[in-house]
């Protein structure tokens, strides 16, 4: 067990410091002035080459990427063109709130989306599973834009119950002050995957429903309760568990447009300023930032997946 | 340095009363009368040299004075931009993030709403009798947020900080002919210029020149020192910014106390302009930007004035002068034949713009400003004709290089994609190439076909417009344009101190772009915002936000 998750978080090292090298031989190819960006339009020529000379923008690739990588492990990420200000210190606040929002769209989508998923499998053909079926097809197919003005016009506008802007306001993310602005958002992430789980959910429960184990279980004389619920169920949430874990890298880092929508400051905006205005420094944090998440998620993935299916060693 | 001469009061008096001479015979109107005499300092003067009755009329507008004003309560306030730091405001590009600045630091003199000069830190100003050196008198009993108090030698400190190369200040370049700033005695400073400029005074307000402390030690957001109406209690960068009144700013409200009447000012991102609706629909938001072609929208709001002004921000096609298709005048005469100008305000700004004939002087908005001419009419049979002479019958393919649409919200888009409607049945099929790097390469790098469009903001006086973009050694001749006789004029327009002379230089001024110079201007955009209903604020024309004098009602 042990040595496996030391193995993964080396796979994980190693595919950061390939990428770390991709995007600086990536930014060789895309001409930015980094002295420009910094020193602004009105600078002259002379004190834009003064401050390439000054901050090493100019030395062989080799030394500039030496010289950052050694930044990097010792935690300083640099200071974005952008923003004029150190990154490590946005990027963690940014992080936490963007953690907070995908716990709080994981809280609604695990419960409705795997008993959805359940309740259609267990009345296949039935209205139940229409009426779930057709939801779920609604879901899957609206945008998560439209979903998101779809909910702001009915719970802000109509009924004026919750806020449609999710602007913090004060230090970092703090439930008792801002809990009220993550459930839109949080509900528009979730309403966008909810359909495509509780999907995945039905198949595999009618799938399970129809194995011979559970025809045994049946004649067995076992109350059809204890048949679901002992039985079934462990073996049905395998496949949708796997699919909530792989869509936890995009509920943290990829909601951008969510966070517009919403003016919630989390990390996918960040990072999509950053690709958009060539802010270097900026778009390597975030490359190195998406890497650990993505590791760290499939990690989670893994282990919950041979804690439902013994099957599976991880040795 | 002996102060004013008595030669040079007599000369500045003779300069004033020759403007009022003009303004008697009805050459100048009353209120560029006064905006001269305001630049060669001698505002008081001009209005005694008023009727009674019109002097009432020249006291400048204060929309507080209407009712009286409520102390107290928190603004909300998003300026379209994001909240972003900066180590100096020396090196300020751009007027959005000056807005931070203007909290925080004072000005020597500012422009009102309405364009007029006014008094800040400086008190009054003169030129000498050759023009070359203007004497400032500054203003006693005004104290930095830090305690320092103010005097000449901050003024030294910041205007040398400006001129000194090592700092890559804007400022040096708009300000090219001063040659030094000296400290006459504790409140008076002399600035030197190597020749006459009738606008020197404006350039004290350029965004760059905030007056800092002379013992300021860099790094404006670690020590944001300034002599202005609020202090900053904390910032996150690309989230929100919160400032907090200061107790003992020098400029006093209408009720006699100290402004600013607000407590807290907050500036807020709002990238997304559904976002910022939104938050104004649930009465978060008090103010922002707001695009007029959304104003449908924005006048279903029920707390908030959809708000306009004229500006003279314009749009500019950009044809570079010295290379080809360009360097035959009848290519660039066709290309300005294809836009209907009318068709510019109406599509792109729903009307609320006024039509401009391809010079960059929006009438009403600079001094001397020529009254607005018929623009040129799309004649789309004559700019094929001059297509054809010019030796393309079949037409001309053109990539039009701009800054992409991630960068500026759009805003260059929005016009490239209007010109390609506009210019397809003359002749000309433009590619649309935006550019995430347009800002490296924009002022010599127009693209494989010399062509593209950029966007200006107004400029504090028609001098500094032409001087940077038209001159042929300006900064930023983004067209590469030279006229020597253009550039004649220009030297004698800003060396000039005569205003009815200055009035017939300008008209020549933009009579010459407009017939010769490669760039299209179509028109002149207002600017608009969403105000709520219950704060009082004045849009500025030129962009500028300063909440010292704002208030808000409960």
């Amino acid at each position: 067990m042990l040595r496996f998750i030391l193995r993964r978080l080396g796979t994980m090292l190693l595919t950061m410091l390939v990428l770390s090298i991709l995007i600086f031989v990536i930014s060789e190819v895309v001409p930015t002035d980094p002295a420009l960006k910094i020193l602004g339009r009105e600078s002259t020529p002379q004190a834009r080459a003064a401050l390439s000379e000054k901050m090493g923008f100019n030395r062989p690739l080799p030394e500039r990427y030496w010289n950052w990588i050694t930044h990097f492990v010792r935690g300083d990420f640099g200071e974005s063109y952008r923003l004029g200000a150190p990154i490590q210190p946005l990027v963690a606040r940014r992080l936490t709130n963007s953690l907070f929002l995908a716990a709080s769209a994981l809280l609604i989508i695990i419960p409705v989306s795997l008993l959805l998923g359940v309740v259609a499998g267990l009345n296949e053909g039935r209205w139940p599973d229409r009426v779930i079926s057709i939801g779920s097809l609604l879901s899957i197919s609206l945008p998560d834009f439209v979903m998101g003005v779809l909910l702001i016009t009915i719970f802000s506008w109509w009924l004026k119950v919750l806020p449609a802007d999710s602007s913090l306001r004060g230090d970092n993310i703090d439930l008792a002050l801002h809990g009220r602005k993550l459930i839109l958002p949080a509900a528009t992430a979730a309403l966008v995957l909810i359909g495509y789980i509780a999907r995945v959910t039905r198949v595999s429960m009618i799938e399970v429903m129809a194995s011979p184990y559970i025809r045994t279980a049946v004649l067995k004389g076992l109350p059809r309760r204890t048949v679901i619920v002992r039985h079934a169920l462990r073996n049905a949430l395998i496949a949708p568990i796997a699919i909530i874990t792989t869509q936890i890298n995009w509920l943290i880092g990829g909601l951008i447009v969510i966070e517009q929508l919403f003016n919630y400051p989390g990390l996918g905006s960040l990072f999509a300023r950053a690709a958009l205005e060539n802010d270097l420094p900026m778009i390597e944090a975030s490359a190195m930032t998406a890497i650990v998440l993505i590791v760290l998620s499939q990690l989670i993935a893994d282990l919950l997946y041979s804690a439902l299916n013994p099957r599976v060693r991880l040795s | 340095m002996k102060l004013f001469g008595p030669k040079a009061i007599k000369a500045n008096e003779e300069r004033v009363r020759e403007a009022h001479f003009q303004y008697t015979q009805n050459r100048i109107s009353r209120r560029e009368f006064l905006r001269f005499a305001s630049t060669v300092g001698a505002s008081a003067m001009a209005i005694s040299l008023l009727p009674p009755r019109e002097r009432l009329l020249a006291r400048p507008a204060r929309l507080a004075q209407d009712m009286a004003p409520v102390r107290g309560g928190t603004i909300y306030n998003s300026l379209g931009i994001d909240t972003r730091r900066f180590d100096d405001p020396a090196r300020l590009d751009m007027v959005f993030v000056s807005n931070y600045v203007r909290q925080i630091c004072d000005y020597l003199v500012v422009l009102d709403p309405d364009l007029n000069l006014q008094p800040s830190l400086a008190t009054s100003w003169m030129p000498s009798e050759d023009g070359k050196t203007w004497t400032v008198t500054l203003r006693e009993g005004v104290k930095f947020n830090h305690g320092k108090d103010f005097n000449a030698d901050d003024v030294v400190f910041t205007f040398e900080r400006l001129l000194n190369p090592d700092n890559s200040s804007g400022w040096a370049g708009a300000a090219n002919y001063v040659t030094g700033v000296e400290k006459v005695d504790d409140y008076t400073v002399n600035f030197f210029t190597n020749r006459v400029v009738g606008d020197f005074i404006y350039t004290l307000f350029l965004y760059h020149a905030a007056i800092l402390p002379s013992d300021w030690p860099g790094d404006f957001f670690t020590n944001p020192w300034g002599t202005g109406p609020f202090t900053i209690e904390e910032h996150v960068p690309d989230e929100y910014i919160r400032f907090k009144r200061r107790e003992d700013y020098w400029q006093m409200g209408a009720d006699g106390k100290s402004l600013p009447y607000l407590d807290t000012v907050e500036f807020v991102s709002y990238p997304d302009e559904a976002a910022r609706f939104s938050a104004m629909q649930e009465g978060s938001l008090h103010m922002g930007p707001a695009s007029i072609t959304l104003r449908d929208q924005y006048l279903t709001l029920p707390n908030h004035d959809f708000q306009t002004v004229q500006t003279g921000n314009l749009h500019i096609g950009i044809m570079k002068f010295n290379e080809e298709p360009w360097t035959n005048p009848n290519v660039v005469e066709a290309l300005k034949l294809s836009v209907d100008r009318k068709a510019y305000a109406d599509t792109l700004y729903l009307g609320f713009a006024i039509e401009a004939d391809d010079h960059p002087i929006a009438p009403g908005m600079y001094p001397l400003a020529p009254a607005n001419q018929t623009p040129r009419q799309q004649d789309y049979e004559k700019a094929r004709a001059l297509l054809a002479e010019a030796g393309y019958p079949d037409g001309l393919d053109l990539t039009v290089d701009y800054i992409d649409p991630g960068s500026d919200g759009g805003f260059a888009d929005g016009f490239a994609q209007f010109l390609v409607g506009q210019l397809e049945p003359a002749g000309f099929r433009l590619t649309l190439a935006p550019n995430p790097d347009f800002w490296t390469t924009w002022l010599d790098d127009w693209g494989p076909n010399h062509f593209g469009v950029s966007n200006w903001a107004q400029k504090n006086t028609a001098s500094e417009m032409l001087n940077l973009a038209y001159y042929s050694k300006g900064v930023w001749n983004e067209s590469h344009w030279s006229n020597p006789e253009f550039d004649r004029l220009l030297e004698a327009f800003d060396s000039e101190l005569d205003q009815e002379k200055r009035r017939g230089q300008l008209e020549q001024l933009t009579n010459l772009i407009s017939d010769q110079a490669s760039v299209l201007i179509p028109g002149f955009r207002q600017d608009a915002a969403a105000i709520a209903k219950n704060v009082h604020y004045r849009l500025h024309p030129q962009a500028y936000v300063w909440m010292g004098d704002t208030w808000v009602t409960p």
